[in-house]
């Protein structure tokens, strides 16, 4: 059976510095907000369409955008309170994206309209994970009920991505200590549902204790199993993941199902447990706050829209002046150009870095030392693309598979040249995308 | 707040690793075999190094000024060019002979195709060729470190060899005479400045490995093959052939240098071999000494196309 697979060829990846220094921090809360500013649309696919207009009055849970199409998901109002504004929010990609400010007023009221879902079909399970407003939520957010839907290729792996391989981040860490029985349950739901027979845990082995928890209340489960990962940015890329875990390689634009699987984030799964239960929609994340310039770091469960900005002052405001803002981790995450940007649905982290934690280094000439190339985990040669894409090869492009690229951010941060080579990467690929267009 | 935030593109964080640092380790490598040279040879040894440092920062440095691009002295490569030039011509060369190698490396041969990592043979050995061609007496004779043995002068230990060979079939025999291994290895024999002490470039090879700076691929490949060629041509003994004339030097200094050796550890391998194979066959069947030079700049020729030939497949397949 699994020789009908590719095999996957991984590349070296990078060892960074862990940094993982709020591990141990416990979820806290933080003061509610005074306003949220939620984006009707967090996923990637076809937008949500607002349902609610100005001076609409919401509760926790009352559904704000509705879905559009199969590949798209709802979103939910993260308070109770009144929608004071419809606005436009500026998106790190340059585009706007409407979103709805929502005044808080501290009551924080569920909506009385919840109830839990009635599942006893794969169908039934499908459409009430759409209503949940479940993205993934490890970062890319791609809408969860897609992945649980049957697909023509057949699936025999759940595979969970614990890894949590960008530096700084332990949200997901905290998820496996704090939630270890919803994580269990929610995997033994998806098995349930969808069929598949066995789920393998994919978990780096910087977190032994997480491996031990897992290990211990899995109690030789005989479908599920804990893979420890060797601890290699970027073992979280979901087809090195899909490599390491079941020997098998997702070939070049194809899906996880191609290689007999379904991938879903560990935080994912634990709130799929706790949605069958309650049918509490998506409202809330748990995320790291870390970097040199903010006074309080650690791990907080925060509703969604909480701004940056109020954010900072809600944890003791800057130790020191703040450098660079990111959504995410330092290896892929978004530099904010403004502290009244909110959290997202995909937001795992939220770093203030300082200077000194920044790198910036003059873009000299490639040497060709090739570093990029042992470090790319796709086995791509960025040195090469780079030429390329510089004397506009269109041809060469798509021979050197580009379009293969994960954009994980090894090739830049090997560059000893300075070279900005993952976003060479993605202009090369948009390139391709462009020129395909137009034939 | 009033500070603007800096947003670039990820990732945001990156190796410390950076091109000036690389140069950096690659001269902190070449200093044992530069203190060798100072003891073999004398002051006159590094008086040279010196003097084609300075010949080839200054190069860098007018060039970028005259032709208003970015300077790019910073990066040290071509401190780095300035030390192996002078590490491959004896410590006899007139000042101004090495000062001319300086130019031709970092002018005509770095320079004029655009810089850092456009050079598509190595600078120093270019040079070396070049002033081979130009000061053929000056370059080809060798003075010896005191304590030599006597009965050597005018040959490095692979010349003496080769004439032994040719004449009498007991060389072999004889070769310890000439140049026992122990005196291979510490560099008590004819040569230019750089290539006699293996000990010394051993022990820079090795600070580069473990430095992450260079893989050894390249350099054990190169030897392992003229190593195993020598056996098998028996032309030369085959110990005395890796340790003599300038392959330790080459192997382990010349032919790593990233621009001009292939980025893909297959093409290393190719590339290491090509070089063991030319090296052996020139030192065998020609009569020039410069087997390690030309093999090694012939190679550097053919780097394109091996990496081409030797890229590693993509994940998934090539994309369609």
């Amino acid at each position: 059976m699994s020789n009908i697979y590719l095999k996957p060829n991984i590349g070296g990846g990078i060892k960074t510095a862990g940094l993982k220094s709020t591990e141990d921090f416990k979820t806290a809360t933080l003061p509610l907000p005074k306003k949220v500013v939620i984006p009707f649309t967090h996923h990637i696919g076809a937008p949500s369409a607002p349902v609610v207009s100005k001076g609409d009055h919401v509760f926790v849970g009352t559904k704000i955008a509705s879905s559009t199409s199969f590949i798209s998901a709802d979103t939910h109002s993260s308070v109770s309170g009144t929608v004071s504004d419809i606005i436009e929010l500026h998106w790190s990609d340059g585009s706007l994206r409407p979103s709805a400010i929502i005044e808080t007023d501290g009551e924080q009221k569920p909506d009385p309209g919840i109830t839990p879902p009635e599942i006893s079909t794969r169908e039934d399970f499908v459409s009430a994970v759409q209503s949940s407003g479940l993205i993934g939520l490890g970062g890319a957010g791609f809408p969860t009920h897609v992945k649980l839907a049957k697909t023509k290729q057949p699936v025999d792996t759940l595979v969970i991505n614990a890894a949590e391989c960008e530096p700084y981040i332990t949200s997901d860490y905290r998820t496996i200590m704090e939630e270890t029985d919803e994580v269990i349950e929610g995997i033994e739901t998806v098995l349930r549902y969808t069929g598949v027979k066995k789920a393998v845990i994919g978990i780096e082995n910087n977190k032994p204790k997480a491996i031990e928890l897992l290990n211990k209340k899995l109690n030789g489960s005989p479908e599920i199993r804990v893979v420890p990962l060797k601890t290699i940015y970027p073992q979280g890329a979901e087809k090195v993941l899909i490599g390491r875990v079941t020997g098998r390689a997702v070939p070049s634009g194809g899906l996880p199902a191609d290689a007999g699987t379904i991938v879903l984030n560990v935080t994912t799964v634990s709130f799929l447990s706790k949605f069958v239960k309650t049918g509490f929609p998506l409202v809330e994340k748990r995320i790291t706050v870390d970097g040199s310039a903010i006074a309080k770091p650690g791990n907080y469960l925060l509703p969604l829209g909480y701004c940056i900005g109020e954010l900072a002052e809600n944890l003791g405001g800057y130790v020191r002046s703040p450098e660079r803002i990111l959504l995410g981790g330092p290896m892929m995450g978004i530099a904010l150009s403004s502290e009244d940007f909110p959290i997202l649905k995909t937001t795992n982290a939220v770093l203030y870095l300082s200077e000194s934690e920044v790198s910036t280094i003059p873009n000299n000439n490639c040497i060709r030392c090739g570093r990029c190339a042992y470090g790319c985990p796709v086995c791509l040669s960025p040195v090469e693309i780079d030429t390329a894409y510089e004397n506009g090869e269109i041809d060469e492009l798509k021979t050197l598979s580009v379009k293969n690229c994960i954009e994980c951010g090894c090739c830049s941060y090997n560059c000893p040249a300075g070279r900005p080579l993952t976003q060479t990467m993605k202009l090369a690929k948009a390139l391709l995308a462009k020129v395909g267009e137009k034939k | 707040m009033t500070k603007l935030l800096s947003v670039a593109p990820a990732p945001h964080i990156r190796s410390k690793k950076t091109t000036n640092l690389i140069m950096l380790d690659v001269i902190i490598a070449l200093l044992p075999v530069v203190v060798a040279s100072g003891i073999l040879f004398g002051l006159n040894a590094l008086v040279l190094i010196a003097v084609s440092v300075a010949g080839c920062v200054l190069s860098e440095y007018l060039w970028c000024r005259l032709m208003k691009k970015p300077q790019c002295v910073q990066d040290l490569s071509a401190v780095v060019t300035g030390i192996l030039i002078a590490l491959n011509v004896p410590a006899s060369l007139p000042i101004w002979q090495v000062l001319f190698g300086d130019v031709v490396a970092i002018i005509i041969v770095k320079q004029l195709f655009g810089g850092i990592g456009y050079n598509f043979v190595n600078p120093a050995l270019a040079a070396r060729v070049v002033m081979g061609l130009s000061f053929p007496a000056s370059m080809t004779s060798y003075t010896y470190p005191a304590g030599t043995l006597e009965g050597m002068s005018g040959a490095t230990p692979l010349s003496s060899i080769d004439a032994l060979s040719n004449a009498t079939p007991e060389a072999a025999t004889h070769l310890g005479k000439y140049a026992d291994l122990f005196s291979l290895f510490i560099g008590r024999h004819g040569g230019v400045l750089g290539e006699t002490c293996a000990l010394a470039i051993l022990i820079g090879g090795i600070y580069l490995i473990i430095r992450g700076i260079i893989k050894p691929i390249i350099p054990l490949s190169f030897l392992a093959t003229t190593f195993l060629l020598h056996y098998a041509f028996g032309s030369i003994a085959p110990l005395h052939a890796i340790l003599s004339g300038g392959i330790l030097l080459g192997a382990v200094f010349m032919a790593t240098d990233y621009t001009t050796s292939p980025y893909t550890d297959k093409g290393k391998l190719v590339f290491g071999v090509g070089c063991g194979i030319l090296t052996a066959v020139i030192r065998t069947y020609t009569n020039t000494h410069e087997g390690v030079t030309y093999s090694i700049l012939i190679m550097n020729l053919l780097v394109p196309y091996i990496n081409k030939l030797t890229r590693k497949k993509p994940y998934g397949g090539a994309a369609k």
